[in-house]
């Protein structure tokens, strides 16, 4: 069980406090409701390159590194479809250090020209080296693009292209940090070596006197009705060996069905000796690698089953084998329960480890604020251990179906650039 | 009124470390046994650590083979039912090979702590390496080196540590997939035999550790006679000669290149060792280094660049790598080449290493925290030779570093002549 405790300032911000006195530095995490899909669809990566701005220096922090560094610390941040987070971590004598350069930007941002100018090639440099330089790196654009076709989850973080990130003008920057960037659409936790009383008092102090935003983020988006036919996407891609993914949506990240299919996945690849491993790797040796898993997301999961082919194996052989393998699963037999007892306990050996590890902690505390339900975090061991394999096996057979299906084929581009 | 924001909160500065006594003991067997922070976490670590890594191997992928398939098969026993077994206990296993040094690490609840240390000494003292688990992993893994060798990050860094040491140096030894398809059942089994024995372990235990858990570790080891273990110890490696022609390695289909550029470094004494590691801090060793300010936060020519040492034997490879567009390497080279003089030019004014060596020391003491930390930290004081006090000393020799000494090393070390350059990818 963690012991947190959570506290609300009179403009909206909430707090979390879990003490840990083992550690010799404090996190100080922030949670931003606003990502990915909060973009408009002609700008499309903003979210992320609005995430790189947020080191540009505030009113009274010109260099907002320089001072994390100077107090000994580290920071980071990243950005998903629902959310952007930034991370803290400073030695427990400096952790003020913190509070300042965490509220003064949310206060007062310092937005200009050069230091868009400068994170947009930036942004341009790391689209390129994730997407365009690396195996596979277009998936989740592919992905994204053959679930969706209305929603706002239609393409991934980083963008739809580099021209939405290179034209990005100054008042939309703006405009963003205005909507979203405030007290009452921010959840911060404090993890590690001080007090509850202390945290009170450097929230009042910091963050107390920053105001409102005119609302919260509502986050009202288009849902998209599920495919009811499979569909189909083929693509080149720079990696020498064939793939074929295979993507369903499911229940979104509250919805204990999201843990079943959490288990499911665990069950049919979450191991060396997993079906998908003995079967398709090892004994049949069509593929080379392969994998599955669920993403749990705030309005939405997928569940993502692929394999990349050995020399010789078609397209058309690896779905099936894939789909075979998946579906074998879905009658319960003796051999299954006993599987399904090592994935809780994988599971919860798992959680045991991540309460050791302040940063994710933080991480996932506001995580389980800004979806809804905190105590969340402390009914993960219960929903595992009271997880049922009958259960686990229904919600997967009722997501993972034939016409739910969404396929990509990816095939080794030539080399046409040499 | 000034605003109080105006005003920054006072810092302190991190100058020691305080942590714990390291205190190798040995098991009833005679197994050397490091006991790292003990947690009411309900979780344990297990370790075992061979100071034997890729230096010792006869071909390319021979080490970090037998390590991956070290739960594979016995005679007695299939992969399987070995697997299967952790699988249900809940406990998860990993193995790393370093060039001198090779880890098998298995985490899982206290309570199973007994089963899953017995299976894991069982059937890796007896693992045999079966045939068609073996076949089956080399064409995993000649297809994940396939993939690689697409990238033109792989390519920066092999193409430059060969320039620097040469094809058949220890340090180089990539290998390609006709290597992998040399490896077999029998040299992963006598790569296992003469380098990975249980007998030549250490052994790391961390988490939830209690004395019922050492009483249990001393009667599972007891059937496995031990104490052999070793570490290499390792003399100054010689690089060649440095040939300061641009060396280029077209990728297909990328539209970037990977820059890389690697110096050989021999430090004389532990002073200057932790000279060069504030002077990286400062050329490309974190957000703040003058590389990420230039190239990135001013220029925004690329995502990510830093600079890094790599061991080597005794010594280190000092690095310099980051991705840029194609257009942009020749102004990126003049750019480094720049900061480098700066860096012999002028000497740093005191702040500015004064916020290095905070930064540095942040990190330093951040890196002790937790129960599963100081496992990689022993190991590091065994492989190096270093004395058992050696990190308590650490944090009072950064901090008496003076810009004169960084100055000093810059003048000496930091010339582009010293560096092999090597461009791949969207050349």
């Amino acid at each position: 069980m963690h012991s947190y405790k959570k506290f609300e300032l009179s403009n909206g911000l909430r707090v979390i406090h879990l003490e840990d006195k083992s550690r010799t530095t404090i996190v100080l995490n922030t949670l931003y409701n606003v990502g990915a899909r909060d973009e408009s669809p002609n700008r499309t990566g903003f979210a992320h390159l609005f995430e790189h701005l947020m080191f540009s220096g505030s009113a009274n922090v010109p260099l907002f590194d320089k001072e994390v560094e100077e107090a000994g610390g580290q920071n980071n941040a990243f950005t998903t479809n629902e959310i952007t987070n930034y991370h803290l971590v400073m030695p427990r004598e400096n952790i003020e250090t913190a509070f300042w350069l965490e509220s003064d930007r949310m206060k007062s941002l310092n937005i200009n020209e050069k230091s868009l100018s400068v994170q947009r090639g930036v942004v341009v440099e790391e689209f390129k080296q994730r997407c365009y330089n690396a195996p596979f790196g277009f998936l989740w654009h592919h992905i994204r693009k053959i679930v969706y076709s209305q929603s706002p989850y239609r393409w991934p973080t980083i963008g739809e292209s580099i021209e939405h990130i290179e034209t990005a003008s100054l008042e939309e920057v703006q405009a963003f940090y205005n909507q979203f960037y405030g007290p009452q659409n921010a959840i911060v936790s404090v993890v590690g070596d001080i007090s509850l009383n202390q945290t009170k008092l450097l929230c009042e102090k910091w963050f107390g006197d920053i105001k409102k935003l005119e609302s919260a983020n509502q986050n009202n988006y288009l849902q998209e009705k599920k495919p009811s036919s499979r569909r189909f996407l083929e693509s080149l891609d720079v990696s020498p060996n064939p793939a074929v993914f295979l993507v369903w949506r499911g229940p979104v990240f509250l919805d204990p069905r999201s843990i079943n299919l959490d288990l499911f996945a665990e069950l049919l690849g979450g191991s060396d000796v997993s079906p998908l491993q003995l079967e398709l790797v090892k004994s049949k040796q069509l593929l080379n690698a392969a994998e599955c898993f669920y993403m749990r997301g705030l309005a939405e999961g997928l569940f993502v089953l692929y394999g990349i082919m050995n020399d010789g194996v078609s397209h058309l052989t690896c779905e099936k084998a894939l789909l075979d393998v998946c579906k074998s699963l879905f009658l319960p037999s003796s051999t299954l329960k006993k599987s399904m007892q090592g994935c809780i306990n994988r599971q919860l050996s798992h959680l045991l480890f991540e309460a050791v590890q302040p940063m994710q902690l933080a991480q996932k505390l506001c995580y389980y604020e800004n979806a809804g339900d905190l105590e969340g975090i402390n009914k993960e061991v219960s929903h595992l251990e009271n997880a049922s394999l009958k259960a686990v096996l229904t919600d997967a057979s009722a997501t993972l179906t034939d016409e739910s299906v969404s396929v990509i084929y990816y095939h080794p581009k030539k080399n046409d650039r040499l | 009124m000034t605003d109080y924001r105006s005003i920054k909160p006072i810092t302190k500065n991190i100058v020691s470390l305080n942590a714990p006594p390291i205190e190798i003991t040995k098991t009833l067997g005679g197994y050397p046994l490091y006991i790292s922070e003990t947690k009411s976490t309900g979780v344990v670590q297990i370790e075992l650590f061979w100071g034997k890594g890729s230096f010792h191997q006869k071909q390319a992928f021979q080490s970090s083979l037998a390590g991956d398939l070290i739960f594979a098969g016995t005679k007695k026993r299939k992969e399987v039912e070995i697997i299967q077994l952790f699988d249900h206990l809940g406990a998860t296993h990993q193995t790393e090979t370093l060039f001198m040094g090779s880890s098998i690490v298995l985490r899982c609840m206290k309570k199973h702590f007994e089963k899953v240390f017995s299976w894991l000494l069982e059937n890796a003292s007896a693992a045999c390496y079966p045939e068609q688990e073996v076949a089956s992993a080399i064409l995993v893994h000649s297809a994940s080196l396939e993939r690689q060798q697409k990238t033109s990050k792989y390519w920066a860094l092999r193409k430059s540590m060969e320039k620097l040491y040469g094809p058949n140096h220890p340090l180089t030894r990539f290998g390609n997939t006709d290597d992998c398809q040399k490896i077999n059942s029998a040299c992963l089994l006598n790569y296992r035999k003469k380098h990975l024995p249980i007998s030549d372990c250490m052994l790391f235990l961390s988490g939830d550790i209690d004395k019922e858990i050492v009483a249990k570790t001393n009667a599972i080891m007891s059937p496995y006679p031990g104490g052999d273990f070793s570490v290499p110890t390792f003399q100054h490696c010689f690089n060649l000669p440095i040939d300061n022609t641009v060396i280029k390695h077209k990728v297909a289909n990328t539209n970037q290149v990977s820059l890389q550029m690697v110096a050989h470094i021999s430090p004389k004494n532990i002073k200057e060792k932790h000279a060069f590691t504030l002077l990286n801090m400062c050329l490309g060793g974190y957000f703040g280094s003058q590389l990420m300010q230039v190239l990135r936060e001013e220029k925004g020519l690329t995502y990510g660049v830093s600079s890094y040492f790599q061991p080597a034997f005794k010594d280190f490879t000092w690095t310099i790598a980051g991705e840029f567009n194609s257009t942009n390497t020749q102004e990126s080279f003049e750019t480094i080449d720049m900061i480098f003089q700066n860096l012999r030019d002028t000497i740093m004014p005191l702040e500015t290493l004064n916020k290095i060596k905070q930064y540095y020391a942040g990190q330093f003491r951040s890196g002790f925290d937790g129960p599963f930390a100081m496992n990689s930290k022993v190991q590091h004081l065994l492989l190096q030779g270093l004395d058992i006090d050696y990190f308590e000393t650490v944090l009072p020799s950064i901090w008496a570093i003076s810009p004169k000494d960084l100055n000093h090393l810059a003048n000496n070390y930091l010339h582009k002549e010293s560096f092999i350059h090597v461009l791949a990818g969207d050349t």
